[in-house]
């Protein structure tokens, strides 16, 4: 554990930005005496960071008392957190690069939070041995908090699997068909194809091209060097030739980034149902493992990217309350499924939420909502669309290509909102805002409903309905006709028990 | 749309709001007219006649707005609700919002009281969900003592359904 402390705060904290300047340094001044001073500076930092790795590893205990797990932790400000057993209803196991190398794991203990989930406990770095042993001493005192299985087919075969074979990373300990008393009630690996399309086709390419432009002209001074040598190599350009040249590249260069680095964290999906858990594990690299206790699900988006939806592709996500998956409080159920199996999917793994997608007629808006959808988007570019020809006259006129645009869009969005009530127990809510969205709420989930009403809205019969889920998030159609207003709200009001 | 929920709030909350109103008004009243003090004897900039009367006329808009207009319309328009298994809150100036909560999904309720409202022996009563607060201003400090007892009665009792 203390190696592992030691290289990560290492690691994190000074070598990656050290060395960055270290580099930039170098090729702005070439070798010197200003090295030495640098390079005096980086030993030092490490120096430190190597102390306070051995400091902070040398304080922090854990131990199980009085129904307890108690950690303490802390160099200068001590801190002590003590979880009662009871309270626990999670642990999981997670392993990074460094944690496979050392056969270590981290230990992820959560509680029933409530919307900030602030009492989770980790244990950075333990042998997997004595993991076992704390799991098997915190299960003794409590009903089952269910431990994520590792499923490792090594193949990464297409479709289901159908047997749950034994851990190869947790060898010799647990018991193979996970959790305690628990059987297997169905599992679903992501394939190669799906995980290629979902990683090629994620659209989050923004982030990266901006890191990537961010960092050339911050080093661009640093990179004359390549500049000059591509010079000699195509021979020279002008700028406008450069740019023309450089921006395709770069997006090129971040899509890659981005879905290489999407296959990486997502590599190997695999969901496995139990009878009251739901268990996913991905990651190549850095492996992660979540558990999702069914009684925590509040909703369930399906989401078609743009990029993905006229290939009949979902990406299936879960509210949940109180704990959280990467971002927030919504888990992604999984990353791509075609239309043909979605129906199959979500009655295996989450059957209260099924019917939502079988049987959902979905009322569409009426049309004089159309005219408020295409303003509204209209109203997104309405200022460069004025500014740009203005002030970049002849070429800022190619602005008003975005008008067209924006009237498409907010005619598409139109199109795709709808609602649907199934059977009193659950409402289906769909828009879109790029992507299209689904969302699936039970009534019971239901934490509280609204209905907004504009004078505008008023005058066309209109309303906005929303309903919030205990996670916090909130699903709303808006410029639904009243009366379907009316409906959806009334719908959520209890009744009396039958 | 539906029927409007029963109850109002406390009328002082007009006088309240009238107030807060007025406060913020000469806030920000203060606050320009200490620009223009340091514009013009720090900066030397001579700021000209039609900025003071734009101003000035902007001020007297915001007054007549969050003193008088605003605060009668949003008083007459806040409704609430307490039903046995639910609670239905209406409000809202220019888009006007309605929300219910089922008793079941009310996990706490508390009063609050900032200096203002107590100087009136008013108080707010909070109610929370797992999916965030929502706030009814102004009622009389025992009527909101009152319901909160209520609701957290209701809210015990209340089944999961």
């Amino acid at each position: 554990m203390f190696t592992i402390q030691w290289l990560r705060s290492i690691l994190s904290s000074v070598a990656l930005p050290a060395g960055v300047w270290v580099v930039n340094e170098i090729s702005k001044h070439g070798f010197s005496g200003r090295l030495a001073w640098v390079a005096l500076g980086v030993l030092v930092s490490v120096g430190i960071s190597v102390l306070w790795g051995i400091l902070s590893w040398w304080r922090y205990t854990y131990r199980i008392e009085d129904g307890e797990l108690r950690i303490e932790h802390g160099v200068i400000f001590r801190k002590k957190r003590y979880i009662p057993i009871e309270r626990i209803q999670t642990i999981d196991m997670e392993e990074g690069i460094l944690h496979r190398l050392f056969r270590v794991v981290r230990l992820r203990v959560d509680t029933a939070g409530g919307l900030g989930a602030e009492a989770e406990a980790r244990l950075h770095a333990v042998r997997r041995e004595e993991a076992e042993r704390i799991r098997e001493l915190l299960l003794r005192r409590r009903q089952a908090p269910a431990m994520a299985p590792v499923v490792n087919d090594g193949d990464g075969g297409d479709g289901p699997i159908r047997d749950v074979s034994v851990p190869s990373s947790l060898e010799g300990a647990a018991k193979p068909g996970p959790v305690e008393g628990e059987e297997v009630r169905y599992a679903r690996r992501i394939s190669l194809k799906e995980l290629a399309i979902f990683s090629a086709t994620s659209g989050r390419i923004g982030i990266v091209a901006s890191v990537i432009a961010g960092a050339v002209s911050l080093f661009g001074e640093s990179f004359e060097f390549i500049f000059q040598y591509l010079d000699v190599l195509i021979g020279q350009r002008s700028v406008l030739e450069w740019v023309i040249i450089l921006i395709p590249s770069i997006i090129l260069l971040s899509w890659m980034l981005t879905a290489i680095a999407t296959m990486f964290v997502y590599g190997n999906f695999t969901v496995i149902r139990t009878e009251g858990h739901i268990f996913i594990e991905k990651g190549w690299l850095e492996r992660k493992r979540l558990t999702i206790p069914l009684t925590r699900v509040q909703a369930v988006t399906l989401v078609e990217g743009w990029l993905r939806q006229p290939f009949g592709y979902y990406t299936i996500g879960v509210e949940t309350a109180g704990y959280g998956g990467d971002d927030g409080t919504e888990t992604l159920l999984f990353p791509l499924l075609h239309r043909n199996e979605l129906a199959g999917f979500l009655a295996a793994v989450i059957p209260e939420f099924a019917d939502g997608w079988a049987k959902a007629q979905v009322h569409p808006l009426p049309l004089r909502a159309r005219r408020r959808y295409m303003l509204r988007k209209l109203g997104w570019v309405i200022v460069p669309v004025v500014l740009l020809p203005l002030v970049l006259f002849p070429w800022g006129l190619l602005a008003l290509v975005l008008v067209p645009l924006a009237l498409f869009w907010g005619w598409l969005c139109h199109r795709d909102a709808g609602w649907a009530l199934i059977d009193g127990e659950m409402c289906v809510l769909r828009s879109r805002l790029v992507a299209r969205k689904t969302a699936l709420v039970t009534r019971r989930r239901v934490q509280l409903a609204s209905l907004r009403q504009s004078p505008f809205q008023r005058r066309k019969r209109l309303v906005t309905f929303g309903v919030s889920v205990a996670s916090g998030a909130a699903f709303r159609v808006v410029d639904l006709e009243e009366a379907g207003g009316e409906r959806l709200y009334a719908w959520v009001k209890p009744r009396a028990v039958r | 749309m539906v029927r409007d929920p029963r109850e109002r709030i406390h009328p002082k909350a007009l006088t309240v709001w009238r107030l807060s109103g007025a406060i913020a008004v000469a806030a920000l009243a203060v606050l320009l007219a200490a620009a223009a003090f340091v514009a013009e004897h720090v900066l030397f900039y001579q700021v000209p006649l039609y900025l003071y009367l734009s101003v000035l006329f902007l001020l007297i808009v915001l007054g007549v707005l969050f003193i008088f207009a605003l605060p009668s319309i949003r008083w007459r328009r806040w409704r609430y609700e307490v039903r046995e298994k639910e609670i239905e809150i209406q409000h809202g100036i220019w888009i006007i919002k309605r929300t219910l909560i089922p008793m079941a999904r009310v996990q706490h309720v508390d009063t609050r009281q900032g200096p203002l409202l107590r100087a009136f022996g008013l108080a707010s009563v909070d109610i929370s969900t797992a999916a965030g607060a929502h706030e009814i201003p102004a009622l009389g400090l025992d009527a909101a003592d009152e319901l909160r007892n209520r609701i957290a009665e209701l809210a015990g009792v209340a089944d999961d359904i």
